[in-house]
Formats: C-alpha cells, structure tokens, sequence
C-alpha cells in the first residue's frame, strides 16, 4: 500500500505520497525550487542533470538534485541553505555565461531567462567558451540554435519519450555534447515529423519556431495576448494556447486538454498560418451573369474575379436564399439537398440540419463522415447500438494488447499515436495490421501487412481461432450478446490454414495474434479509414465488433470499440444529425414516434423518410432530381469518388451556394459563395474521438467582411422564413441540450468551465464516462449482436489493362482536401508536391527514377505526378494522397458503395502507371 | 626518484586523489587518511613529481583531462571541467571564483568523476602557493 512518507523540509514536518519527489512536494507546499532541465507538465519525466535544484540533506556528503529524489522516512532536506544556494546560482552563472546576448537570443523571454531574472543574474564571471555551431536553418518550421542550448536534455525526452519519434539524441560527451538530429543530420534533411514538442520543451529558445525569428536567429516576434481553444484539424481534438500578435496568430502551443496533455503535431502547432492566406474570402461573390460552369472549369482561387463579382451581404443573401426557394416552389424538397461540414461546431452543424429538414423540409442532408466512417457506424448502430467510441484512445494506458488495423495513427492522428506508442514503450503488446507498411510497426510486436481487400478472411480466420481453440469469454457471450452461434457457424469455413493464402499472412502467425488478442487481460481496437472506405466496409467492422464481443474485450478499463474519427467535430456533427437516416442524437427519422418528437420541438412538419447520401445526391443531380444545394465547408469537387462525375454534378445544379473560407474546387461551380469564418475565428463546441466536447474560442476576428457560419445558416434561414433568432451560439447549444439526451449535465457554462467534459455524462459535477457498455447495450435488448461477414472481393480487381491496385489516403502534413493545409506556408513547404508512392521494386520494374513524371489512370479518369519510391507500399500498389488539386487522386477512384454505410472504395480500384514528361 | 630529481609532490590516487607535496609523503596509503588533507587513496595509482615539474601544469593537465572524461550530462562537470581549464590557463587567476566552482563541483555533480575533479585544483592553491600566478 502506499503508505506516506512523512520528512522535514525547511524545518517543517511534512507529508509525501511515496511517488512525489522532494521537488514536488516543495511546490505543493509553496516553495519555488529553481529547475531548468526539469518541466512539471505531464509526460516528463525528471532527469536531474541540471543540477539548478539542488537541495541539502542532514548526514549525507553531497547535494541532491530534489527534482529526482524522493524523500525517505524522517528524511532532513533544506532548501535554503548557504551551499545549496551558493550550488543552484553557480550552475546558474555557469550556464549563463555560453549563452548568446540576450538582445540577440532566440528567445529573451524564455524560462531560462526568466529564472536568470528571479535569480538576480544578468552577467556571469567566466568567460563565453569560443563558438563554432552554425545556426541550422534546414527546417521550414523550426530553427536550431545550438549556441542557446544548455544540454538540459529535455528535447530529446520530447523527442524519444513524450511523442516517441526517437529523432533526437544527444551526441558527443563533456563540453562537446550536442543535441543532434538521426546522425547528426540538419534537422530539415532528418527524420523529424515537426511535431514541435521539443519547440514547447526548451527552456532557451534553442530550438524554437522559425516564424518567430529574425534573419539573425533572433527573436522578433511576441504575443500580446494567449487565447485557450482547440487544434482545427483532426479528430484526437487537442487543446491549444494560441499566441496573438496584433489580431494575428504567431504561435500554437499544445495545452493540458484530456486527450493531447500538452502534445501536438506538426498540423496544430505549425499549421495556423492558411487563415492568413491572400487566398482568403473577404466578400460575398455572386456568379457573373452567363459565367459558365463546367466539370472541367478551372479557376484561380487568387482571383474569383473572372467568374464572381463581389455583392453586399444584403444581395449575396437574398440571391442564396431567393434560388433555394425557387427550387423548392417549382420542384419540391426532393430538388434541395445540403451537405454540411465536419469541421465547424456542434451548433452550427445542429443549425445546418435544422436549416435542411425545416426550411428545405427535406433529409438530403449530409457530410464527410459519408466518405470516413459511415461503415463503422453502421456496424456499431447495428452491433452495440451506438456508433461512437466505447473508450478513449487514451484507454491504450491501462490495455495489455492494442490493435491497430487499417489505420495510420502517426500520420493521420498524430497525438492519438503518442498514446499507443507510450503504451508500447511501457510494454503492451501493439498488433499492427495494414497492407501498408507504417512507423509504428516498429513499435510492434506484430506487424501484419495483409493483402489489400482481405480484411475478413483475416480477421475471420482470427475469430476462428479463438473459437475453436475454445479463447472466448463464455460468460461475457451469453450475459451480453446474441448472434453467437451463427458466428460459430460462418467461421468454421475461415481456418487460418486456408485464409493464409488469401491475405498472405502465415497461419501460425494468425494464430499467434488471435491468441494473443484474445487472452490478453485488457485488449482494445483502433480502426481507421483502412477498415471503412471499402464496399466490405461495414462488413470489417462487423468482424472486430465480433472480436470484441466474443472475447468480452468491451466495456472494461484498457478495452474496447475505437474507430479513430477524423475530422476535428466528426464525431459532434454526426451527434449533432448532419445525417440523412437520423436525427440528432442518432434518432431514426422514419419512426414515427421520434419524429413526431422532433415535429413538435421544432414547431413544424418533417420529411418522413430518410435523405440522400453524399454519393447518392450527386447521383440524384445527373438524374435531375437534386437542383439546387447548399454546402457549407466541404469541398465534394475534391473529396468525393469520381470526381468527374462529382463535378460535373456540381455543375449541373440550377443553384449552388457554398459557404467557405476559400475559393474551392466546389466553389467553383458555385452560383453565391458567402465568405465563412475559419475555426479560429468562432466559437463553438467540438466534439472529438473520445467523445470528450470541448470549447473553442475566437482567437482573431474573421478578415473582412467574412462572418461566422452559424450567423450565415441563420440569415439564409430568416430568408426561407424560419423565425430564428440566435444570438449567440451558447443559445444553438442550449437548444440543442432540449432534444439531445447524449448532453445531459453538460452546460455551456460547465464547458466555458471544466473546457472538456465526456459524454454521456450522469450528473452535472461528475466527470463523464470514458469507457461506456460495461453494463449491457444501448439496444432494444441491452445486448449486443454478433453479425457475421463473409469474405467478398474489392469491388474492382486488377486486371490486364488496369494490372495495379490504387489506394489514396492522406499525408502527416495535409489535411483532407488540401484547402487548408497547401495554404500553410509550414505544411505546404514541407509536402508541396503531388507524389505517387510505390515501391522501389516497382520504380526498378518500370524503370523510373525517384521524382520521374507518371501518368496514372484508372476507368474514370487519369493524373500527371511525380513518382516516390517507398518501402511501406506493397508490390504491385500505388498510393496517392488525395490533397492535391493539381493531380486530384479522386479523379480515380471507384464511386461504389458499401450496401450499408454507403461509403465509396477509396482504399482500392485497379489503376495503370505510365510514364509521362516532364510538366 | 631517478638520478637527479628529487620528490617534489605525488598524486596518491590517480587523477583525481589529489597532489600533496612531499612534506606529506608519509600519510599511509589507505582509506580514510588523505580525506581530511582534501585527497583520497581513489585508484592508488602513485604518480611522483620532481622538481622538474610544474605543479601548476600538472593541475591543469588533470583538469583538461577530466574536461576530456567528463561524459557531459550534468552542468556542474561539463561546464565546470570546461570553465576551470579556462580559468586555469589564463594569467592570472581568481582563487576566489576557482574556489566557488570547486565547491559546486564537488557538492553538485551527478557522479565521482566532477565531484573528484577539483582535488589537484584545490591542493595546488592549498599546498604550493607559491606556484599560482
């Protein structure tokens, strides 16, 4: 038991929990030690070579640093005493006397300056060594400034520790010792992801954010102001402190939120900088009378002028709303459709649905989790009753096996990442199962790199395996599923021996892993866009639901159900009902009860069966049905399957408003484009993976005349006479808490408060409940149901003329369609070109070299890039990152659906590769 | 001694044991004797010293290879070493200064090796002033 340690300090008697160290305790008591290679934030751990916080003990010879010791029983520690004192300065002064000027350091106002000040120093007494490290400028985002550098070793816990990318080391010994990149590499030629974590670490701006400094290496920029709110990017949903300078941000920093503690990547800390663009809408643009639009139209998004004209708010708005109800007179509510988005706020996606069923009256309403995890959750709607999470990723703390399959968390939730491979580091047993290769199988005790589209016939012969070796939780089976025995029944044909052949993993090896997965005390699954975005999507969601379930991995600390969501509020705005079949809260919209339900909390009639997908909208426009949209921040002409066909949809409609912070591709067909506001210029609620919601704030004003999403939805509302009248959008959240059960207890106020707070959530002053289902299900039964799957092939295989498989997916350093990310001078520096990744074994076959130009096609369409070799693609594969504008990798892939979530298969068509000249 | 020299000094225990001059040459080589002198018996390698020698020079040799052992990890060793064959090599010196950084050394360093290493520093202005600058 952790009995307390009870020691004098400073003459007083005190207590110490048996983890604390001597440092710890002086700070709860109130006595400041200085510290310099020590950091309090979590993650760190102390190392104690600074020698800044020494402390003296009764009856032992030499000093102790207190940030490492940990008091002992009746242990005699001053902190005041003349030779610790005299110690701590001289350290002080030591160190103080290699540092540049302070007029011409990297950062004059960091924590070791500040301790310098507390501590009285300006000068020291001994002389500067001479010195010889060049300034490394390599890097696009960060500049290395060794001469400030005081071997405090904190980076590389940052580096190797913290956020595990083991990039930084420290080289050399004595005064030589140096901070060093892979082999002593320029940080820009090496290795480094640039999540910046040693940026936030150092305590002397040796390392420190380029964007702040001079030509000299010296600082130029400060803030003014510090605004707390969240990372605009992806689903993990850190928290941020963004620094202000004249209404401008100049720096992000990671902030001690519940599912990032302090971390970010190199998208949230360096990526701030698109809200800035030349490219940014300023004033609402009308189309030019007679302007044509065409799938093929190309416009620059520097100057709309060729096809808009710019139009007071007053017209922009009238004409928006004026050929919105014109199609809905003429032709009824089937002719409207809207897509909303995933990247703003719960209440402005709770106002655009709103907007969609009771103005339009119509459920053609839907967003980008169409094209991410509509299969999952449909599996999970289907398998546990509820489609979101049953744990944090963070659950991969306390879980002694983690799978990670079809999903690349260190490009695509970087921070989320952190956490698995923390837990690797602590000794969990990290299964990665992909047909690409990725960094964190390094991390693994398996990495499986199966063949593409073979999901089920894997996972199958791993449900097979567990059965038939008798791994399952028989108790947990029949307190809490059904379907149990036609699962029994369907993978008996599944035996690794004979799977083997079909996925290319080895049946030992599928044995191993099952039996691994199984008896593990706390086993979670991670899955990604790997698992989902295939025409068997639902179905391999089905088979890792059956995994769980049948070995009771739910419900249980370190267990559980994670589809890592990607878009930073997808998992709010689906919540919030930006869902064709749904209403908020997931609430079927052709039960009666429930709409009726709806009808009368929103005081109108609804539309009694369920909307259009995203897919099947653009479907509906060639057909003639849909004429007229609305999209609110999301960008189809980029994002969706086919998007010559896509386009040339877009295009076809009689009226088009789009709501943006740019000029899209989307908008290009557009007939009003209202200037938006970016997500750091409102505020709102956002929900993340972990269910946590959380406050984001205005950190800057919008630019112009670009106003805020949810005051746009609201005034096109007014125009098709909804009586709206929101204030602010604390009101949308508090109408929102009326008809959505999954927000009891959670209050505008409490978030302003506690900043995050988990959902479901029991009572006002309880924390919510991370890990949820471990009392039953959400169904009508409370049990959950095992759906079996059968092993189907990708919708088109190679074959002669197409004899290779196109996968595409996304880069560290781009966000989804690139209308950010390629706006960010740090992101787009660092990835600025459309890459076609193959293996080097193919570049050899076909007789390219690195940076070659190819021309890639598939039945839909073809694109011009250039070639990467990379050993993580398979043979026979080619990978495509779909950000790119200038080589659209959606132009290719396959629109079909999966049956049941309705997602198209944009992990797997067959393509041909060519070479091509030179653009 | 060899033919001609005579016992100026010796270092009872390698690098960093301390110097003592030859007045003190007969403390027992054992634990616990030298310490209250400022030395201790470390490797018991004796090394001897002539009157062709500079003690001061010897002093700084010590230190330049301690700066060269020193394995860099805390402040006090890796930037004490450094400062102290600074110091050490100029013209004159500030035994004040040199005294507060051995101090710091030998109460702050993570390990032996920095806490030791003042010892020939400190005997050399202990033991032969007469060599300081």
């Amino acid at each position: 038991m952790s009995a307390r340690i009870r020691f004098t300090l400073d003459s007083e008697r005190v207590e110490a929990s048996p983890d604390e160290t001597i440092w710890e305790v002086a700070r709860r008591l109130g006595t400041d030690i200085p510290h310099l290679c020590h950091t309090p934030e979590p993650g760190y751990r102390p190392d104690g070579n600074c020698r800044a916080c020494m402390v003296e003990i009764e009856g032992e010879r030499v000093l102790a640093a207190s940030c490492i010791r940990k008091p002992a029983q009746d242990m005699v520690v001053h902190t005041v005493t003349e030779k610790a004192q005299r110690a701590r300065e001289m350290v002080m002064e030591l160190l103080l006397a290699d540092q540049p000027a302070r007029e011409r350091s990297p950062d004059p106002r960091s924590r070791f300056w500040s301790r310098a000040d507390a501590m009285g120093f300006a000068h020291s007494r001994f002389p500067a060594r001479a010195k010889s490290i060049e300034r490394d400028t390599s890097h696009v985002a960060m500049t290395v400034n060794l001469d400030a550098c005081i071997h405090c070793n904190l980076c590389v816990r940052a580096c190797r520790e913290v956020q595990v990318n083991d990039v930084i080391g420290m080289a050399g010994r004595g005064p030589g010792t140096k901070v060093v990149f892979d082999f002593d590499d320029p940080m820009g030629d090496s290795t480094c992801v640039a999540c910046g974590e040693c940026v936030q670490a150092c305590p002397t701006g040796a390392l420190m954010e380029a964007a702040l400094l001079d030509q000299t290496g010296a600082r130029r920029e400060f803030a003014d102001r510090e605004v707390r709110t969240l990372c605009p990017y992806c689903g993990v949903g850190c928290q941020t402190t963004v620094h202000v300078a004249n209404d401008r941000i100049v720096a992000v920093d990671g902030r001690d939120g519940p599912a990032n503690e302090q971390r970010l990547c190199v998208k949230g800390r360096f990526g701030f900088d698109y809200i800035d663009h030349p490219h940014r809408l300023t004033r609402p643009l009308v189309r030019r009378e007679g302007a044509p639009k065409d799938a093929a139209l190309r416009l620059d998004p520097a100057d709309p002028s060729t096809h808009f004209r710019e139009a007071s708010w007053e017209e922009a708005l009238d004409v928006a709303a004026a050929g919105l109800k014109k199609a809905l007179d003429e032709h009824g509510p089937g002719a409207l459709a809207g897509f909303g988005s995933a990247k703003g706020s719960n209440e402005e996606a709770y106002l655009f649905q709103k907007l969609v069923r009771t103005g339009f009256r119509t459920n053609n309403v839907d967003h980008c989790t169409r094209l991410c995890h509509a299969s999952s959750v449909a599996a999970l709607m289907e398998g546990i009753g509820s489609g979101a999470v049953t744990a944090p990723f963070t659950a991969a703390d306390t879980a002694d096996c983690i799978v990670v399959i079809g999903a690349r968390p260190e490009q695509n939730h970087p921070v989320a990442a952190t956490y698995l491979k923390n837990a690797a580091r602590r000794g969990a047993k990290l299964i990665v199962a992909d047909p690409r290769g990725q960094g964190l199988g390094r991390h693994a005790t398996y990495d499986l790199r199966f063949r593409a589209g073979t999901d089920v016939a894997l996972l199958n012969a791993m449900i097979h395996t567990i059965i038939e070796e008798g791994l399952t939780d028989q108790r947990y089976v029949h307190e809490h599923t059904e379907g149990y025995e036609e699962l029994v029944e369907r993978v008996a044909s599944f035996p690794p021996e004979k799977m083997a052949d079909v996925c290319g993993i080895d049946a030992g090896t599928i044995r191993e892993v099952a039996r691994l997965y199984a008896t593990s005390a706390r086993s979670i699954i991670f899955w990604g866009m790997g698992i989902s975005q295939s025409v068997h999507g639902t179905d391999n969601a089905r088979c890792l639901i059956a995994l769980a379930l049948i070995t009771g991995h739910v419900g249980r600390p370190g267990t559980g159900l994670h589809p890592l969501r990607g878009q930073n509020n997808v998992q709010g705005a689906s919540d919030a009902g930006l869902i064709p079949m749904v209403f908020p809260d997931y609430q079927p919209v052709e039960e009666a009860d429930v709409r009726r339900r709806f009808e009368e909390f929103w005081g109108t009639a609804l539309d009694a069966r369920r909307g259009l997908t995203v897919v099947e909208i653009m479907h509906a426009i060639h057909a003639g049905e849909v004429r007229a949209m609305y999209i609110l921040g999301e960008n189809p002409a980029m994002s969706d399957p086919d998007l010559s066909h896509a386009r040339a949809g877009l295009a076809r409609l009689e009226h088009l408003v789009v709501q943006d912070i740019f000029l899209t591709e989307t908008a290009w067909q557009a007939d009003v484009v209202l200037p938006a506001s970016a997500h750091a210029e409102k505020t709102g609620t956002f929900t993340n993976t972990n269910r946590q919601i959380q406050l984001a704030r205005e950190v800057v004003p919008p630019p112009g005349d670009a106003r805020p999403d949810w005051w746009i939805t609201q005034e096109i509302a007014r125009r098709l006479g909804l009586p709206w009248d929101y204030a602010h959008p604390r009101d949308v959240f508090e109408e929102m808490t009326g008809i959505m059960p999954s927000l009891a207890n959670i209050t505008w106020e409490r978030l302003e408060r506690e900043e995050a707070v988990t959902y479901p959530c029991d009572a006002p002053d309880e924390a919510g409940n991370a890990v949820i289902f471990g009392n039953g299900f959400p169904t009508g039964n409370g049990r959950a149901r095992i759906v079996p799957a059968d092993l189907l092939p990708p919708d088109e295989l190679p074959d002669e003329d197409y004899p290779m498989i196109l996968t595409t997916g996304r880069l560290l350093e781009h966000w989804h369609t690139g209308a950010m990310t390629r706006r960010s001078r740090s992101l787009d520096g660092l990835e600025p070109e459309a890459v076609a990744c193959l293996s080097p074994q193919d570049l050899d076959r076909m007789a390219l070299a690195p940076g070659d130009f190819v021309h890639v096609s598939t039945r839909r369409g073809g694109i011009d890039l250039r070639v990467r070799p990379d050993g993580d693609v398979a043979e026979g594969t080619v990978f495509i990152p779909f950000c790119y504008t200038e080589a659209a990798a959606n132009l290719l892939t396959n629109p079909r659906l999966d049956p049941f979530g309705k997602i198209p298969e944009f992990k797997f068509c067959a393509a041909r590769l060519e070479p091509a000249a030179d653009r | 001694m060899a033919e001609g020299h005579e016992l100026k000094a010796y270092l009872p225990g390698g690098a960093s044991g301390g110097i003592f001059p030859a007045r003190m040459a007969d403390i027992p080589l054992d634990f616990g004797t030298l310490e209250e002198h400022g030395g201790f018996v470390g490797s018991g390698a004796v090394i001897v010293l002539s009157q062709a020698d500079s003690i001061r020079e010897a002093a700084l040799n010590l230190m330049r290879f301690f700066e060269d052992e020193s394995c860099g990890q805390c402040t006090p060793c890796r930037v004490g070493t450094e400062k102290a064959v600074n110091l050490m090599s100029e013209r004159d010196w500030d035994p004040d200064l040199l005294h507060e950084l051995s101090d710091t050394m030998a109460d702050a360093s993570i390990c032996g090796l920095g806490q030791a290493a003042p010892n020939p520093l400190l005997c050399l202005m202990k033991y032969f002033p007469e060599e300081l600058p």
